[in-house]
């Protein structure tokens, strides 16, 4: 049992990260079918800040047969900001959108044009060896908000300005994020993972998750011009490397993803 | 396995000479020169090759505390320095080494992930370790600032290694 005069070791140096010794990557919500989505290193990057959640529904059950209370949140929602160098603040926000700024793409919009996920980001918190991974933090379904642009005296950081209605998650050390995204074939439910998802901390919190899984599963029907894919969580189920739907076989034109935690 | 805290400022100066004399038996253009522990006496001057000399690492902020209800971590100053004669390529020798030096230090993987072998104060040999598996972080490091000597052909440029243990 531990005594009110305990003295703590002097923490490691591995203990705390630094932003210098992060890594920011991210992949497109709406990667082209591919084992292994590929993802891009976000550089010109100062800081990626989530914030706490804020809710869209929040009230007090009081019920008759208790004295107890219960607050009932709906609709979370984390504001996201990203600190990047100036002069490179059309870049990221072009290259979230799927383009790059150029010749071809000259015009980078400060309006979010709907509500319509973009990217996850994977930030991953390094030793101050730049190698050895302490932890990471997912960033799932990022979307662009609409933003402002300073343009002071001095050297400034160009803020990118977002949000997700998907909780961030941190990631142990040895495990990293992994999209794989398929075009659906007609009438089969099964299809392979390119690797076994990681489990989750606790069994019983799996809201939005796919079971005990570190997955979340979208079906994207582009029948219906769907643009962002619904996420499913139930109809699905994972075991090992297969993915099996139990209900709602994706038809010809969907196209499925999972994003999930896989061991490096 | 890390440097023991009782012997630290021996463990850290024989972690960063040793890391220091790997490099110069192993790694151009580190080759060219040769690592001394501690002050350069006299006779280090008779070999051939330009030195690199490693002092003691100063302790200048014992109250690293990062932690509520516990040890704190500790920052070191580590003074090094490049000493090179005219014969052994003069200015533009140091000015290489000053580069070269910098070039390692600043780069936090090719500084923390080169492996090195030291046997600590306690007698313990740590083969191929890192200054990583030491517990040694380096934080900064500024200069090379000329010294001045006693002889005009001679050279002299000196580091300051900001370290945490």
């Amino acid at each position: 049992m531990p005594l009110t005069t305990d003295q703590l070791a002097a923490p490691l140096i591995n203990d705390e990260v630094r932003g210098r010794e992060c890594l920011h990557r991210y992949v497109r919500s709406d990667a082209d079918a591919a084992v292994h989505a590929a993802w891009t290193n976000l550089k010109w990057v100062q800081s990626v800040t989530v914030s706490e959640p804020t809710y869209e529904t929040e009230r007090t059950v009081l019920h008759q047969g208790s004295k107890d209370k219960t607050v009932k949140r709906y609709n979370p929602r984390w504001d996201i900001t990203i600190n990047v160098l100036s002069g490179k603040m059309p870049d990221v926000i072009a290259a979230f959108r799927g383009a790059t700024w150029g010749a071809t793409n000259t015009g980078v919009p400060l309006q979010a044009s709907n509500d319509d996920p973009q990217v996850h980001i994977e930030s991953i918190f390094r030793g101050e060896d730049n190698e050895t991974v302490v932890f990471s933090r997912v960033i799932q379904d990022f979307i662009l908000d609409s933003m402002g642009h300073d343009n002071p005296m001095d050297v400034a950081d160009g803020v990118i300005r977002g949000h997700s209605y998907y909780p961030p998650f941190m990631v142990y050390t040895g495990y990293e994020a992994q999209m794989d995204v398929w075009d659906a074939t007609p009438t089969t439910v099964t299809y392979t993972l390119s690797d076994t998802p990681a489990t989750i901390t606790t069994a019983s919190s799996h809201d939005q998750w796919e079971f005990d899984n570190c997955a979340f599963i979208k079906n994207k029907d582009n029948s219906e011009s769907d643009t962002t894919g619904g996420r499913l969580v139930t109809g699905v189920s994972i075991s090992g490397v297969t993915m099996t739907f139990t209900t709602g076989t994706p038809a010809a034109s969907d196209k499925i993803s999972c994003l999930y935690v896989k061991a490096v | 396995m890390t440097v023991a805290a009782a012997y630290r400022t021996n463990d850290i100066q024989l972690c960063i000479y040793e890391l220091i004399d790997y490099l110069t038996e192993n790694t151009s253009p580190w080759t060219s020169w040769e690592a001394v522990l501690g002050w350069p006496e006299t006779e280090v001057f008779k070999d051939k090759d330009a030195i690199i000399y490693v002092l003691e690492p100063i302790p200048v902020k014992a109250e690293e505390i990062r932690q509520q209800g516990g040890l704190p971590l500790h920052r070191f100053e580590l003074l090094f320095g490049g000493w090179v004669t005219m014969k052994q390529g003069g200015a533009e020798e140091i000015n290489i080494m000053d580069s070269t030096i910098l070039n390692f230090f600043e780069n936090p993987q090719t500084v923390h992930q080169q492996t090195f072998t030291v046997t600590l104060t306690d007698g313990t040999e740590q083969a191929d370790t890192t200054l990583v598996n030491e517990g040694i972080r380096v934080e900064d490091i500024t200069g090379g600032r000329w010294i001045d000597t006693e002889d005009v052909k001679e050279y002299r440029k000196e580091f300051t290694l900001t370290l945490k243990n």
